[in-house]
């Protein structure tokens, strides 16, 4: 790999570790975590199972905020302060720059998942020992959501000049793909083609984000099905590909402010 | 004849604001040369089209109309042979001095970053070998102006770009980077900034450009626009009325300044006899010193240039 792309990874790494808001909001994220540990205290039955759903919930919006977070103001905050114009100005090209700070980007994501992640399993141990089966392929989608929620986030800071427009589009690419199965609904029972076709095309066009979703399927110890790992992967590489092709095409014609 | 560094032809820029918006031409019809090995100043007020004839330099904006050429090449293919310091720099604030420098130096390809200097040469060479360790965020205003110098020259560039480099900085920083410009300049590098302050440009430049309103008003040599290899000469003096300094002869110009009168003359031989009218008509010398104007009168003094200037005229 291109020794800038890694450079411009470890930079945005280093950066975000030495982030007092970044660190303020893995604090919260674990003690968000940690509190499904009382929440679930309250129950007398299927202590494990409550648990295990409350704390993956909370892990899947801590990841989502996290990747918003992260996607949204690692090149817009570049943008905003200028320090862009010192780095672009160097011998590197447009999109290796994007890929770095993807790159730098995921490996804070996938660490703060880990860390997330670590603090379920040892909260759950603490009601029960045995742990579910497919418990680490449900932590794994989770960070792979995450992952495309950034992607999608880096799209939008590149593509527009505001950060909460950028947040506004990213949070609703969010909730159409969360509601994807929503949609196949309405598609399904809906009466009129054109509304069918549109639905359809809305479907197609946008992640479906619940191709990651195992967490009720692991929370009550069932089975998942074993082909999902292996298409969700694929469909994790298409959409990433996708989004960072596009942000790199709108990003090597933008004018920097 | 040195070789061309930087090249605009024809460059122009139009901004349009919000998508209904009008357009607004920042730059037109550039047209410029900057040879290697001078220190050129680009000159012009607030919104004159400096920092943008700049941005598209560096490949931070396109170009609407024209282009750039850095030693008579596309600039993506020379961009390892240039430094560039931009206008106002922000920099990664949680970052030391010598991290900030290593990240900069990170951003060349391998094969490209064999020229590069040592950290320590070039905190030395910014005066800022004692901040070593420290964090750019405890920095002062003139030691992060330093810094982004240094950033600049870690690939021990040809050619210097800095967007007003003593903007914002006390009398004392802005001496500090006029040193470190000549210095530069001593080790046979190009340096083009840009600047509005007209003495420090004065002291520095060996050539000019000044743009007004996006447009090149003028392009040339500081030593002519200065007329520092002129005949004229000035003399000051005080005891005369304004009928008998009409009778001095070859007089160019007259001007009074609280009791005395300041006279412009043309060559030391109308000195000569000024001097002698002054002394025959009981008048007082003052001074007699070889004239020289500074870049601001200058300036505003010339018959502006109005297209396609170019620095080696």
């Amino acid at each position: 790999m291109n020794n800038t792309i890694l450079a411009i990874a470890f930079s945005t790494l280093r950066g975000f570790s030495r982030d007092r808001i970044f660190h303020a909001t893995i604090i919260f994220a674990l003690l968000f975590i940690g509190f499904t540990f009382f929440l679930a205290g309250l129950t007398i039955v299927e202590t494990k199972k409550i648990l295990l759903d409350f704390g993956f919930s909370a892990l899947s919006f801590a990841g989502i905020v996290m990747a918003l977070f992260v996607g949204l103001t690692s090149i817009g905050k570049e943008l905003e302060n200028k320090t862009i114009y010192t780095i672009l100005s160097k011998p590197i090209s447009r999109t290796s720059y994007l890929l770095g700070k993807y790159l730098g980007c995921s490996l804070v994501i996938i660490i703060t998942h880990i860390i997330m992640s670590i603090t379920l399993i040892a909260i759950v141990s603490m009601v029960d020992k045995d742990l579910p089966k497919g418990l680490l392929v449900c932590f794994y989608f989770m960070t792979l959501e995450s992952l495309i929620i950034l992607a999608i986030a880096t799209f939008f800071s590149v593509s527009v000049s505001s950060t909460f427009l950028a947040a506004c589009l990213t949070v609703g690419v969010f909730l159409i793909g969360r509601s994807s199965s929503s949609i196949q609904n309405i598609v399904a029972k809906s009466d009129s083609p054109s509304t069918k076709t549109l639905l359809k095309i809305f479907y197609d066009i946008f992640p479906s984000l619940n191709r990651f979703n195992i967490r009720e399927v692991i929370a009550y110890g069932k089975p998942y099905p074993e082909e999902m790992l292996l298409w969700s992967n694929l469909y994790f590489i298409a959409y990433a590909i996708l989004f960072l092709s596009l942000s790199s095409l709108v990003f090597q014609r933008k004018d920097l402010p | 004849m040195n070789k061309v560094a930087i090249e605009f032809s024809l460059t122009g820029k139009i901004y349009k604001k919000g998508f209904w918006g009008t357009p607004y031409q920042a730059l037109k019809d550039l047209n410029l040369q900057i040879p290697e090995g001078t220190i050129f100043g680009f000159l012009g007020a607030n919104g004159a089209g400096k920092t943008t004839a700049i941005k598209i330099l560096m490949g931070l904006q396109k170009a609407t109309t024209g282009e750039i050429l850095l030693w008579g090449e596309n600039p993506e293919l020379n961009k390892h042979r240039v430094g560039y310091l931009p206008e106002r720099p922000y920099f990664h604030e949680n970052l030391s001095a010598e991290e900030f420098l290593y990240f900069h130096k990170s951003l060349y390809p391998y094969e490209k970053n064999k020229k590069q200097i040592s950290n320590d040469e070039l905190l030395d060479l910014v005066g800022l070998k004692h901040a070593k360790k420290k964090l750019l965020k405890e920095f002062s205003k003139g030691m992060l102006q330093r810094i982004g110098i240094a950033q600049s020259l870690v690939n021990n560039p040809d050619l210097i770009i800095l967007d007003e480099p003593m903007s914002g900085l006390d009398p004392i920083g802005r001496r500090e980077v006029r040193n470190l410009i000549q210095n530069l300049a001593h080790q046979g590098k190009t340096i083009f900034f840009s600047s509005h302050i007209l003495s420090d440009v004065e002291s520095l430049c060996h050539q000019i450009a000044f743009l007004e309103k996006g447009v090149l008003s003028f392009a040339g040599k500081v030593d002519t626009i200065l007329k520092r290899n002129s005949t004229e000469e000035e003399i000051l003096f005080h005891g005369l009325s304004n009928e008998k300094i009409r009778t001095i002869p070859l007089l160019a110009k007259s001007q009074r300044m609280g009791e005395a009168w300041k006279l412009l003359t043309q060559n030391p031989q109308a000195t000569k006899m000024a001097i002698e009218a002054i002394w025959q008509n009981d008048g007082q010398l003052l001074g007699v010193h070889a004239f020289h104007q500074n870049l601001e009168d200058a300036l505003f003094g010339l018959d502006l240039v109005k297209q396609g200037g170019t620095a080696n005229e």
